[in-house]
């Protein structure tokens, strides 16, 4: 067992100063553009930060025996920092830009640390379960609803990397939404293209024969965030739902208007708006890209400022009010 | 010459079209979505159903008034102390059902029917239109079959080709919004036909749900609670809490017996009982051995001792000298016995039932027989539920449906060449890479 722990230890610094080294690279690598090893080297950086943070949980998992080892504070940042790496990855292999590092990693890395060095140990160490937690539906829950955090704050900070690379532009025009406006030649693409100019490089370099209007720097970021946030949104929804349920099989109440639980139903609904607003004529170009980023403050209430807003059924340790 | 006039129901007609057109309308969606959230996010800040002292207490009507307007009358006047029943959050919610409602039917399933039409293209230029275009020297079959590799519906005819993927993807959203439809519909059918309340009740006792007001809605039978128990592991945090229930009709005939826990209701005549609390209510204690026992019930205490919810009473022993016991309990298991003397505690013993014990340097000795729990069992009717499952079901999987990507492609022969395009409606990026793959391996 005192392997296990000094493993943990070992694991849980080794993500947060990978992640802070990863965070660095990446901000090189976007203010000296040939820097290319920076990204090349973060991107490494990710990786290992996901590979570490994941054994971590893992030895967590065989230490307890738990069915999944999210049961406290300490154990459900660092399953946030895993999935924010692991979205990330995502996110950057679906678009092969290194920019949305340069939001993602800080979020990382501040969970590494709050988690190591903020919480005092006795909340790092390993929990047995109240009565209320012991539960399938419970684990499915949690799990879901931190795996649906860590999709929608990178999709939000795709959004983020949207605004700054567009800061310069009045209006832009965004591509996907489920009406599926876009697909066609756009003559005033080429504009856009140039006026960006900041070095976006079109995904594909067109051949002799695919005459590719291919998406630029800011559409392929747009489509990123929001494919992460749609996939987020489903994740979310499953979290809340399966909450419900359990609320109900356990003490007969699907919703009672915990403070968490309305943060969730707020953060849900923001990216519900977002959502739509992409449908919506008047409320295209930045708009979604803003409402994203208010989503993404949402979510760091729902997940950790509602255990300082007050006493709830979901302060960390419970059993029932 | 004859005038004509607009008849009232053309007028009627009009207003109708207007109406519904707003209803349904995406900005009025937006809208209402960040509204709700909006007031959502009131019922979070502002501590809810409180007593009128909490709110007159903190948000004064004089000098420091929060925010410069929140005084507590206004508070209380806009139903700020319980914002999800106030007659205008319902109303929002309301709003938006039928928001909903419209929209799916007047025009997410009229969309639906346009997004399954489809047609072959004919010439070039057509299919040049789109961003995604290419030109190529095979045939149309190995078009047709790469596309039905990677997943797609592929339609032929002649020179003609036609492809299509996640169709699905265009009816997640309607199945979405059905199954909203379904939950709000569910939580009304709850509010208005079901009931909910607790009970705190000593092993022993029994109780029964009649409620004056709702006579129709609660049944006649009883509950006799037989026992309480909390199980702990080895180490002694709880593992779980147990009441045995006996129902009882009204002459007290046994219906049916159960053990509930955490977790694990009874469900009986469409009524679900749970194991919802507990608290410590009454320790049974004597001073001498041949002192009558006495049976003192606790209150719940303010502050946590040792991070738990603790129970106690204080016991006054000598007014004058202000000597007294405080008695307090976080489990069934054992007392704490808080000496005072004075303002000021000067020592604690840990009392076990069975145990005498004598409490320090005084002649005072106290024995505990038990501490007496009383289970919490939340009483719950709601014919809602399955309407609010089944939507729960369908938003899960309509939600799931809604992130697939509705791909289509066409493709024409003309000559040698063939002509190949398509568009995506949420996934340009990875589509863009699947087609230019797609393109390589025909090249290739
Ligand atoms: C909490 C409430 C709602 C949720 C969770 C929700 C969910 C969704 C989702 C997931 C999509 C697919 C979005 C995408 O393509 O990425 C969608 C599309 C859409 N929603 Fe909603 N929606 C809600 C309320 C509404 C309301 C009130 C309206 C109408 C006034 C509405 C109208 C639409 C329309 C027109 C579409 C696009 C149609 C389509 O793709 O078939 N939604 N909604």
């Amino acid at each position: 067992m005192d392997n296990l722990v000094n493993l943990q230890r070992a694991l849980d610094d080794v993500t947060f100063y990978v992640l802070l080294a990863t965070t660095l690279l990446y901000w090189l690598q976007a203010a000296f553009k040939d820097w290319r090893w920076a990204g090349e080297t973060a991107s490494t950086g990710m990786i290992i930060a996901t590979l570490t943070s994941a054994s971590l949980l893992s030895a967590r998992w065989i230490e307890s025996g738990h069915p999944f080892p999210v049961t406290n504070l300490y154990e459900s940042l660092f399953f946030l920092c895993w999935c924010l790496t692991f979205s990330h990855l995502w996110a950057e292999y679906g678009s092969r830009q290194k920019v949305i590092g340069v939001f993602t990693a800080p979020f990382a890395t501040g969970l590494a640390a709050f988690a190591s060095f903020y919480l005092p140990v006795t909340l790092q160490s390993a929990t047995p379960l109240v009565p209320a937690l012991d539960s399938n539906w419970l684990m499915l829950h949690v799990s879901v609803m931190v795996f649906s955090y860590g999709f929608l704050m990178a999709g939000s900070t795709t959004a983020m990397a949207y605004l700054w690379i567009t800061r310069k532009d009045k209006s832009v025009t965004l591509k996907g939404n489920s009406v599926g406006t876009g697909g066609m030649r756009t003559a005033e693409k080429q504009t856009t293209t140039q006026d960006l100019g900041t070095g976006n490089v079109a995904v594909l370099a067109p051949t002799a024969t695919m005459t590719f209007q291919a998406s630029t720097l800011a559409e392929t970021l747009d489509n990123i965030s929001y494919r992460l946030i749609g996939l987020g949104f489903p994740l979310i929804t499953i979290g809340i739902i399966s909450g419900a349920v359990w609320a109900n099989e356990a003490w007969g109440s699907y919703w009672s208007w915990d403070n968490k639980e309305t943060w969730s139903l707020i953060t849900w609904l923001i990216f519900a708006a977002y959502l739509h607003s992409r449908l919506t004529v008047g409320w295209q170009g930045k708009r979604p890209a803003i409402l994203a980023v208010v989503g993404f403050v949402s979510v760091w209430i729902t997940y950790l400022g509602v255990n300082f807003l007050g006493q709830g059924l979901h302060s960390y340790g419970f059993f029932l009010k | 010459m004859t005038s004509q006039r607009i008849s009232w129901r053309e007028v009627a007609a009009e207003a109708r079209h207007e109406l519904l057109s707003t209803l349904g309308s995406l900005p009025l969606a937006i809208t209402l979505l960040l509204v709700i959230a909006l007031a959502s996010v009131a019922g979070t800040v502002i501590p809810q159903q409180k007593g009128i002292e909490f709110y007159m207490q903190n948000y004064p009507a004089t000098g420091d008034v929060v925010l410069g307007v929140l005084t507590w009358e206004r508070l209380l006047a806009w139903g700020l102390q319980d914002v999800y029943r106030t007659w205008w959050y319902l109303s929002l919610l309301i709003v938006f059902g039928l928001s909903l409602a419209t929209c799916s039917f007047l025009r997410q399933i009229p969309m639906l029917k346009t997004a399954r039409r489809w047609k072959y293209y004919t010439e070039p230029r057509q299919i040049s239109r789109f961003a995604l275009y290419a030109e190529l020297s095979t045939g149309l079959d190995p078009v047709a079959q790469v596309l039905r590799k990677k997943g797609f519906q592929v339609f032929q005819e002649g020179e003609k080709l036609y492809a299509s993927r996640g169709i699905l993807g265009r009816v997640g959203p309607i199945i979405v919004h059905i199954a909203i439809i379904l939950i709000l519909l569910g939580g009304i059918a709850g509010a208005l036909g079901g009931f909910q309340t607790q009970r705190m009740v000593i092993p022993g006792a029994s109780f029964d749900l009649i409620d004056p007001g709702e006579e129709g809605r609660r049944p006649t039978w009883k509950v006799r609670v037989d026992d309480f128990r909390i199980d702990t592991r080895d180490n002694g945090t709880i593992r779980q809490f147990n009441s045995d229930l006996v129902i009882i009709d009204a002459e007290g005939k046994e219906l049916t017996k159960s053990t509930i826990a955490v977790n694990k209701p009874l469900v009986y005549d469409g009524i679900t009982l749970y194991q919802a609390s507990w608290a410590v209510s009454e320790i049974l204690f004597r001073f001498g051995a041949e002192d009558e026992w006495i049976r003192i019930p606790v209150a719940p205490l303010e502050e946590k001792i040792n991070g738990q919810d603790t129970w106690g009473r204080f016991i006054p022993l000598d007014e004058k000298n202000k000597v007294g016991i405080f008695l307090a309990a976080n489990n069934l298991q054992g007392v704490m016995a808080i000496l005072y003397v004075g303002e000021e505690p000067t020592a604690t013993y840990r009392l076990r039932p069975g145990i005498p014990a004598q409490i320090g340097e005084t002649s005072i000795r106290l024995e505990v027989k038990e501490v007496i729990g009383s289970t919490g069992i939340q009483i719950k009717k709601d014919p809602g539920i399955p309407l609010v499952y089944v939507g729960f079901g369908l938003l899960m999987i309509g939600v799931c449906l809604s992130y697939l990507s509705h791909s289509q492609i066409w493709a024409l022969r003309q000559g040698d060449h063939v002509y190949v395009g398509g568009k995506t409606n949420r996934a340009q990026v990875m589509f863009e890479r699947e087609f230019s793959v797609l393109l390589a391996r025909l090249e290739a």
